[in-house]
């Protein structure tokens, strides 16, 4: 993904270690909004 | 094996032999299992094979190969694919050309995805990523291989003196055209691996750590996202990898971004 907003143009840049880094740094989490769900690809909500 | 007793072998070994070459095909590495079936129809024409056989063998060896590649793909997400895909001219590209054109066309894809090289050993991992309820994977991706396997062996049973006279030439031929064949494999081989090779070098990406961020966050994981009771960074927002496209026209251009992974 980072490449291929890179290529594009974006400075897209990478946290190290990802979702579990953050957590491991005790930085701060929140719960998926609700209203994100509707977003999946339309062929799994079935 | 001689090209020439290609299908001297396919008619000794029988199913087995084809079960194992549709197999590797559906597992994604790059052998002729539509050669293989189109000789299977053949075979099936002139006697010397079953037509129960072949479709068995054909049918339950891509079918065993997707179901392991849809599982695989829900748990791992775009790992499997990043692998599937190292070895392509744009690895990156390869993957979202395919999601995108899976998330675009939807379960459709399943039915003719054994036709399009590079989609037909995608499409099961990411059917599995994109949380596709197994019944109606299985449903469609069944179809699809029934689809597909029933063409090539129509094919060969209806075309078996075209393909015994091009078998019998090529056997004739012999050595020739097996090295030639073989250099051509090597150079495809070293060609890509060199593409491989000379992208990584060019598509090194700043890492920062969790503390030095300050900027736009967005999560892509390819998978884990929705489910139940994910969790995602404080204020982070959603950038589905299955749609980017899309997606790319909200983000903003003049300052920097931040994207993770589980």
């Amino acid at each position: 993904m980072a490449h291929i907003l890179r290529e594009k143009g974006f400075d897209a840049r990478v946290i190290r270690g990802g979702l579990n880094a953050w957590r491991k740094a005790g930085l701060p989490l929140e719960d998926i909004p609700a209203d994100d769900m509707v977003k999946l690809p339309t062929f799994a909500r079935r | 094996m001689g090209m020439g007793n290609w299908a001297d072998s396919l008619a000794r070994h029988g199913a087995g032999l084809l079960f194992a070459i549709c197999l590797v095909e559906a597992l994604g590495l790059p052998v002729p299992a539509a050669v293989a079936l189109l000789t299977a129809g053949a075979l099936v024409a002139l006697g010397k094979l079953t037509l129960l056989n072949a479709l068995l063998a054909g049918i339950s060896a891509f079918l065993i190969g997707d179901v392991l590649y849809f599982f695989l793909g829900r748990n791992t997400g775009w790992w499997l694919l990043g692998i599937l895909c190292r070895v392509s001219t744009n690895p990156d590209s390869c993957i979202l050309t395919s999601a995108e054109a899976f998330y675009r066309r939807g379960r459709a894809v399943l039915l003719f995805a054994k036709f399009v090289p590079g989609l037909n050993t995608m499409a099961p991992p990411l059917a599995g990523s994109m949380r596709m309820p197994f019944a109606q994977f299985l449903f469609l991706d069944l179809a699809g291989i029934i689809l597909y396997v029933g063409v090539y062996i129509g094919v060969g049973f209806a075309f078996r003196d075209l393909l015994a006279n091009l078998l019998d030439t090529m056997g004739r031929a012999g050595t020739i055209i097996e090295s030639i064949l073989f250099v051509a494999f090597l150079a495809w081989v070293a060609y890509r691996l060199w593409l491989a090779w000379k992208s990584r070098v060019y598509r090194a990406v700043p890492r920062v750590e969790s503390a030095d961020v300050d900027g736009p966050v967005f999560d892509v994981r390819s998978h884990g996202y929705y489910d139940a009771a994910s969790q995602r960074i404080q204020g982070s927002q959603r950038l589905e990898p299955n749609s980017l496209p899309d997606a790319i026209a909200t983000l903003p251009e003049a300052e920097k971004i931040y994207l993770y992974c589980t």
